[in-house]
This record gives structure tokens, sequence and C-alpha cells, in this order.
């Protein structure tokens, strides 16, 4: 029998007041990020191209093309690209090396677009809100995404720029500045329904979009995932035996990659401990600040091992035998 | 805020951990069907954006992707939906899946014949 606990707040004052630091730290870096990548101030466009004259749009796909160089990692003309080491297409490659090392810092530090759903979500009392932490594969839902996204333009087809959140980010970016927005779709407004309404103000931790819709976030953390088995990449790394079960952790996680375990599964200091999903991590290290017991860092090393073995798959089936 | 410290544990289910190859088998059918519901989405998307931005309001070419991504999606859907439930759960949930694809489907229609611009 398996029991689930609900968390919704950190316990101890001192994790309490380390979680709100970690937090306004991550939101600055967000916010520098914002100014790298996003118009008005693309600053990492600017300096990197040289584009101060012409009309600039100043996003990502400026810059580093990282959702269009995801589509294309299958195709023969983005690797002969990559050889005439073309900057915008080496973007993608660099930030999926960095995730295998560090993990997705990108997503965790730089992504304004995430930053922004995930302060929206905290605008609106959790008891409206959609928690997914230990229910759903969100995952293996993105990876299934970035399939369907890296294989549709076989087939003249693709999932790409209409339904960016980067982009519309950017027109925002111009909107508020003033400037002049080339084009608005109605796609753009499923887009921020999806990602600023459902995946942000009602989803808890706010990262909706990048739980299940971001083929950027989805390859970083398939090679996050990949580089977690090696000893020498850094990721989050858990001691059970230090754990007391208070699941801070799994209150403050953004991306709900931390759930609390079943009984059994580890030998802690007091109740389940709690398991952690390479695949949905973005060592945005929220979860190393708010825990109060040291139970989680973000260092170099080996997995612990749970009680019987690393292959242990939890399955919730309903009394009458179906799932 | 406070911290709620309940154990809830829902009284209709019950988990069970599985080890080894079973465990194993397990874990590679729940990604495979939970992965089909992501492909089922990109495929959604893309045929929705190549009605939107290729056929509309009359200048469809009759080239038939949106209806074969729109199957595609609602295929792959199905297959994630067949992997995880049993019984009338799963032909219920089929049959929804089957009815908001020919939904959309109309939906696309209504564009390309420039109902809804």
């Amino acid at each position: 029998m398996g029991a689930r606990r609900k968390s919704s707040a950190i316990t101890s004052q001192k994790a309490l007041w380390r979680n709100r630091r970690h937090l306004y730290i991550r939101y600055a870096s967000y916010f520098i990020g914002f100014l790298l990548f996003y118009t008005p101030a693309s600053i990492f466009v600017r300096l990197f191209y040289g584009m101060q004259d012409q009309h600039l749009t100043g996003n990502i796909c400026d810059s580093l093309n990282l959702r269009m160089g995801v589509g294309a990692l299958l195709k023969p003309e983005f690797w002969e690209r990559v050889v005439a080491t073309e900057p915008r297409s080496l973007g993608i490659l660099i930030v999926i090396a960095i995730a295998f090392v560090f993990g997705p810092i990108f997503c965790g530090w730089i992504c304004a677009a995430g930053a922004l759903s995930e302060g929206l979500s905290r605008l609106v009392p959790e008891r409206f809100q959609i928690d997914i932490a230990g229910v759903v594969d969100a995952g293996a839902i993105r990876y299934g995404f970035l399939v369907g996204f890296m294989t549709l333009p076989f087939y003249g087809l693709s999932a790409g720029c209409s339904y960016c959140n980067y982009r519309v980010l950017d027109y925002m970016g111009i909107a508020m500045t003033g400037g002049f927005i080339p084009a608005v779709s109605s796609t753009y407004l499923v887009v921020i329904a999806l990602w600023l309404v459902l995946g942000g103000l009602f989803m808890k931790g706010g990262r909706g979009w990048c739980n299940f819709l971001c083929p950027i976030g989805a390859v970083q953390n398939l090679s996050h995932a990949l580089g977690s088995r090696f000893g020498f990449t850094f990721k989050l790394k858990y001691t059970p035996t230090s754990c007391k079960s208070c699941f801070n952790c799994v209150a403050v996680c953004p991306m709900r990659a931390v759930a609390p375990a079943a009984e059994g599964t580890w030998d802690t200091m007091g109740g389940s401990g709690v398991v952690i999903n390479h695949h949905s991590c973005i060592t945005c290290n929220q979860c190393v600040a708010a825990c109060p017991h040291n139970a989680l860092a973000y260092s170099t090393g080996k997995h612990p091992k749970p009680v019987g073995g690393s292959i242990r798959v939890e399955v919730e089936e309903k009394r009458d035998g179906a799932y | 805020m406070q911290a709620s410290d309940e154990i809830k544990a829902k009284p209709s289910s019950m988990r069970r951990v599985y080890f080894g190859v079973t465990g194993l088998w397990l874990r590679l059918r729940n990604t495979i069907t939970a992965g089909l519901f992501g492909v089922s989405g990109a495929t959604t998307v893309a045929s929705v954006q190549h009605a939107l931005h290729t056929c509309s309001a009359g200048n469809c070419a009759g080239c038939g992707r949106c209806a074969v991504a729109l199957l595609a999606a609602v295929a792959a859907a199905s297959g994630g939906i067949a992997g995880r439930t049993k019984g009338r759960r799963r032909w219920g949930f089929i049959a929804l899946v089957v009815v908001i694809g020919l939904a959309l489907y109309a939906m696309i229609e209504a564009w390309k014949r420039g109902l809804l611009s």
C-alpha cells in the first residue's frame, strides 16, 4: 500500500529564507537572460552579430536558433551548417553539450520564457492548480513531442515557429517598447493559453509548457539524463541517509521533477524519501536551497541505488485490476 | 501558507512496486505509451499549423496533409490510451479521442473554406 503526502509549504524558517534568496538570484539570472536574448535589449544578438541598424526581433532564433535547431537535428543540411561552423546552428549543440555535463542550466537559469510562466503561477492559490508531481510522466510525453517535432519536417509539416513561446515573448517585448510587431496570428493566442494560462497560472510550479511542449528542454533533458549516469557530470544528487522526508523539495520544485517515493524505496532517517526525475530536472537547485537537512546537492558522483535495485517501477492500479 | 501533513491514499487504487524484468517491461511500456501522447500533441499542432498557414480561406491545395496528421494524432493518442487502460475505460477514451479529432478536422475544414476567418 503506498501513500502520498501532500506538501505545499516549507516547514523550516531557515530553509524558507534560503529558498527565497535562491529564488531571487534565479529571477535575476532570468532577467539577464531576457536582456541578452529578447527585445528590446537583445545584447547577445547585437554583440554577436553586430545588428545595430537593421530591424531586429532579437529573440533566440536570431542568435542561437534553438527551436529550429532541434527541429533540424535529423536533417543533413543542419550538419552541413555545423561543419561550416555557422554560429546559429552550433548554438543548439553547445546547449546540449552543456546540459550533458552541467544539466539543463539554460532552462534553469537563462530561459526567460519559462521564468515568466513560473512567476505567474505564484499569483494563483495552489488549490486551484494542477499538480503533476509523481502523477504524470511528463518527461516521456515531452520526448514523444520531441520525436514528432523532429520527424514531422520530413513529411512537409512543422510544429515550429507559430507555436513558439520564445517568439511570443519577443513580440511582448516589442509591444511593450512601442515597436512594430511583424505578425500576430491566432496561433499565438493558443500559445499564450497553453504557456501562460494553463501551463503557468493553473499548473503548480508554472512550468506546464516546459514540462510537456518544449522540444529544447526535451533535448537538453535527454542529454542530462544520459550524462547523469556518469560520475564526472554535475547533477542533482540525493543522499537518502540524510533525508527526513519533510518534502520541502517536492513543494518548491517548479518542474515537479521531485516526488515522494513509495514506502521502502530508500533507507532514510524517516519517511519514504523522494525520487528525482532527471528527465524533467532543470538543475535550478531550488530544492537544494529548500532542503534543511542537506540531503540534496548539485554535485558530481554516482546516484545512490534504491532498495532492491535500480529498476524499480511503481504502478498505481485500480482495485478491480485496471490501470 | 501552512504545511499539510496528511497522508492520502486513494481508496479505489493501490500502488504496486515491480522489480527486474517485469519492472523494466513496465517502465518501457509506460514510457512508450506516455510518449505516444506527446507524438499526438506534435502532430495535432503540425496539422493545425499547416492548415492555418498554408490553406487559409480558400487556398487549400488539397494535399491532405492536415487530415493525415490528424489521423496520426488520433492513432497515437489511441495507442497511448490502449497501453494504459483496460476494458470499458479504454474504448470510452478512444471514442472520446476520435470525437475530438473529428471536431478538430471539422474546424480545419471550416477554416479552409473561409467560414471561420
